[in-house]
């Protein structure tokens, strides 16, 4: 397993729709956020995938996940995260 | 017995767009953000008058304005949206181009990975039927089904045909293929039928796009496609010496490239001032590659096409250089 928790996934998020930890954490939806479109959510799962070192593409639920809730459960599922 | 790509030409509508006309119709968005995830700088959007139909007809007169007609022994015509209700497209090419009535004609409705599975057909039609000669005939406007406020599809998309002369060459290496379809992801890039509650923002006819869903899509089963097809024709990717992808976005080819570890050298792109053509993007990326000189005659080129369906296909060719 990578060593990355779920801070650092709110990071990530926060830092591609330029925005803070707390307003990903606190979004019921991605789509709520301001900068969120059809491209950042790509740029999302594009750098998952990097950090991950390739192991997000197989994870085909990824491309509906809505909610960073849900990424996040689909990270875990998947033994990314802890 | 095998293939050669002897002739290669293509048609692109004579309107052009670039990103200053995205602006116009969406001025919130960030028109060098979209440039920089897409690469795409123009694209080519058919007007009425220019149909699938036109555009391949276009693209197929260049090519036969040289050659003895009568020699062509099948038309496989590749596109998603020709809309005439019965008679295939590849019937009224013969037609239309005086082509001669012994001959095969089919039309295949499939997206980007479409010139792989006619470029698989025409090898079988050689081998089996003896034919010396056959077009690979690809056209699609999928512009015509974009809404100018379509962010997933409206800055990557163009229009297009490419038509290809294959002929029979002996001894030659006879490359395998590699094929995959998953229809599990048939509602992730698709024509709505009607107005659907799931994609509120969306007219009915228009074509919706999860660019996530397919760009992860394509990172998972390119990279293994590639894997495949080097492993059937005992070949390492130090051997190939030009990667041609369906040209779909330069986010797309990127992560590819980063996945499956290959110079940026050996990867020809060209989506930057002609956008993501469907079908006729690997025969048109290979026009340009040639042009440049890029390939070089003998080269062993490898060819992916990936998309809608979801469906993927790889090979790799011998290559000629272009007449």
């Amino acid at each position: 397993m990578i060593n990355k928790s779920e801070n650092d996934i709110y990071k990530l998020i926060a830092d591609i729709l330029e925005t803070d930890e707390l307003t990903i954490k606190k979004s019921k939806k991605l789509s709520q956020i301001e900068e969120w479109d059809s491209l950042n959510h790509l740029n999302i799962l594009i750098k998952l995938d990097v950090l991950f070192k390739n192991k997000v593409n197989s994870i085909s639920e990824m491309g509906e996940a809505d909610s960073v809730q849900k990424i996040i459960k689909l990270l875990k599922e998947n033994k990314l995260i802890s | 017995m095998s293939f050669s790509i002897e002739k290669i030409e293509f048609s692109l509508p004579k309107k052009s767009e670039n990103n200053k006309f995205l602006k116009l119709n969406n001025k919130k968005w960030d028109i060098k953000a979209i440039e920089n995830k897409t690469g795409i700088k123009k694209r080519y959007i058919s007007n009425t008058n220019e149909d699938v139909l036109y555009l391949a007809l276009s693209s197929v007169k260049k090519i036969i304005k040289k050659i003895d007609k009568d020699k062509i022994d099948f038309i496989i015509f590749v596109s998603q949206t020709y809309k005439k209700n019965l008679t295939s497209a590849s019937c009224i090419i013969q037609e239309k181009c005086l082509l001669r009535k012994k001959i095969i004609a089919i039309d295949l409705n499939i997206g980007c990975s479409g010139f792989i599975y006619a470029l698989y057909l025409s090898k079988l039609f050689i081998k089996d039927r003896k034919s010396k000669y056959g077009l690979i005939v690809c056209s699609d406007t999928y512009t015509k089904n974009i809404g100018l406020d379509n962010k997933s599809t409206k800055p990557i998309f163009s229009d297009g045909s490419a038509s290809v002369l294959i002929s029979k060459s002996r001894g030659k290496k006879e490359f395998k293929f590699d094929f995959g379809s998953d229809g599990s992801g048939s509602s992730d890039l698709l024509i709505l039928s009607n107005n659907q509650k799931k994609y509120p923002y969306l007219k009915k006819d228009q074509i919706y796009m999860n660019g996530g869903k397919i760009a992860l899509f394509a990172m998972n089963v390119v990279p293994q496609s590639i894997k495949i097809t080097l492993q059937n024709n005992k070949m390492k990717k130090e051997d190939i010496d030009m990667f041609i992808f369906h040209q779909a976005s330069k986010y797309v080819i990127d992560n590819l490239i980063r996945i499956v570890k290959i110079p940026k050298n050996k990867v020809f792109v060209n989506y930057k001032n002609i956008g993501n053509t469907i079908s006729s993007s690997i025969p048109i990326a290979l026009k340009e590659a040639n042009k440049k000189k890029m390939l070089k005659n003998n080269s062993n080129i490898m060819l992916i096409g990936f998309g809608v369906g979801l469906s993927w296909g790889s090979t790799i060719i011998k290559w000629k250089n272009l007449k």
